[in-house]
C-alpha cells in the first residue's frame, strides 16, 4: 500500500486523535500499552505526558509533573511519534482518527492545548493522564460534551468519538506516523499503512501490555 | 570498605537533525532489557521516560573528563546495535548527558584509527 499524506490546509478543517499502540480500529491495546496524542487544525501533534521518578508515588504514575510535548519536544523525546522512519525502526504503530470540524472548533481545540502547555498541572495514570487531557480539549472545543465513558484510556476516547460523531465526519488510519513541515505552515501527516501479517515483525508494544516485543511472530528481541 | 560510585545516568534523545558533538568511548559492563519498574508500570508510553523496547547499557568510560567512571544509558532497543558485556561502544553525545546514538566499535580496532572511524560515522 502506498503512503498516505494528509495536508491540513486542504479540505475542511480537521483535528485528530492519535492512539499509539492501537493496531487498527478494532484492536484494543493493553491499558499500559497505549498513549493518546492529538493533532491540531494545522497538523501540529500535541500530547500530554508525565515526568518524574524520584521513588515517591510518581514512580507509580501518581502526582507526576505534567508536561505537553509539541512537535519540537516530541522530536527530541519521542522521535518515533513524529518521524515516520523512526516509527518503522521502532515498530510503533498508531491509529489516527481525523475529525472534520469548523474553524472556530479547531481554534478552541488549539486554545485548550495552549492553556495546558502553560499550566499542565499534574499527571496521574488514572484520572489525569494523556487521554483525560486529550478528552478535555475535545470537550472544550465542543466536539463531545461528556468525559470518557468508563476508564479514561486513549482507546476508550477513540471509541467515544467514533460512537458519538457522524460517520461522515470521521476517518481512521493505521500505520507508522510521521509529520513534515508544510511550507504554508503547520505540518503534513504521513502514514505508512500497517496491516498485520505473519511476515511483518509485530509492533511495539507487544501483547503483554508493556512496550516490549513479547508475543507475535517475527519479533526480534535482544533480551 | 569502599563502595563503587553509582553510574552517571545519561538519557536518550532523538537526533532531530543533529550530529554528535563528542563521543563517549565505553567498555560495556552490562547490557539488559529494562525491567520497567513495579508491575512494568513505567513502561506506559505516557511516562516521559518511556522508550519502545527499552534496553539499558552500562559501561566504564575509557578516556576524557569522565574517564574511569561508569555511565548508564536507557535507549530504545531498535536503536542499539548488538552489544555484549566487554564490547566497546561509542555513545554519540549532544550535551553532557544527552545521547543520540550508540555505535559498536569494531573488535580489534587500533586506537590510532578510532578518531578517523568516528569522524566517518553518522547518527540519526
Amino acid at each position: 500500500m502506498a503512503d498516505i499524506v494528509i495536508d491540513f490546509h486542504k479540505g475542511p478543517p480537521k483535528i485528530g486523535l492519535i492512539v499509539r499502540g492501537k493496531q487498527g480500529p478494532d484492536h484494543h491495546p493493553d491499558k499500559l500499552a497505549q498513549h493518546a496524542d492529538t493533532i491540531l487544525g494545522d497538523g501540529s501533534p500535541e500530547g500530554f505526558f508525565g515526568e518524574g521518578n524520584d521513588g515517591s508515588l510518581n514512580a507509580l504514575g501518581l502526582g507526576m509533573q505534567g508536561v505537553v510535548y509539541d512537535y519540537a519536544l516530541l522530536r527530541l523525546h519521542r522521535a518515533w511519534y513524529v518521524d515516520k522512519a523512526s516509527a518503522v525502526t521502532n515498530r510503533v504503530v498508531s491509529t489516527v482518527l481525523l475529525i472534520d470540524v469548523d474553524q472556530p472548533t479547531a481554534d478552541k481545540f488549539k486554545d485548550a492545548w495552549d492553556k495546558m502547555t502553560t499550566s499542565p498541572g499534574d499527571f496521574n495514570i488514572v484520572g489525569g493522564n494523556c487521554a483525560t487531557h486529550a478528552s478535555a480539549a475535545f470537550i472544550a472545543a465542543g466536539v463531545v460534551s461528556k468525559t470518557i465513558p468508563w476508564m479514561d484510556t486513549p482507546d476508550n476516547l477513540y471509541q467515544q468519538l467514533v460512537d458519538n460523531l457522524p460517520a461522515g465526519r470521521v476517518v481512521s488510519y493505521t500505520g507508522y506516523i510521521g509529520f513534515k513541515t508544510n511550507p504554508s505552515g503547520g505540518y503534513d501527516m504521513e502514514i505508512t499503512p500497517y496491516v498485520a501479517s505473519p511476515a511483518v515483525a509485530a509492533p511495539n508494544p507487544g501483547s503483554s501490555g508493556s512496550l516490549s516485543t513479547a508475543g507475535g511472530s517475527g519479533n526480534s528481541s535482544s533480551s | 570498605m569502599s563502595f563503587a560510585a553509582e553510574p552517571k545516568n545519561l538519557h536518550w534523545e532523538g537526533a532531530a537533525d543533529r550530529q554528535p558533538r563528542s563521543f563517549l568511548i565505553v567498555t560495556l559492563t552490562n547490557t539488559a532489557k529494562d525491567a520497567g519498574g513495579l508491575f512494568g508500570i513505567r513502561r506506559s508510553p505516557s511516562f516521559a521516560d518511556s522508550l519502545p523496547d527499552a534496553h539499558v547499557l552500562e559501561g566504564r568510560v575509557e578516556t576524557g573528563p569522565l574517564g574511569g567512571n561508569s555511565v548508564r544509558l536507557r535507549a530504545p532497543g531498535a536503536e542499539i546495535p548488538d552489544l555484549r558485556e566487554g564490547d566497546r561502544a561509542a555513545l554519540g553525545m549532544v550535551s553532557d548527558l544527552a545521547c543520540i546514538c550508540v555505535l559498536r566499535i569494531p573488535a580489534g580496532m587500533a586506537e590510532e584509527r578510532l578518531p578517523n572511524w568516528l569522524a566517518q560515522q553518522r547518527c540519526g
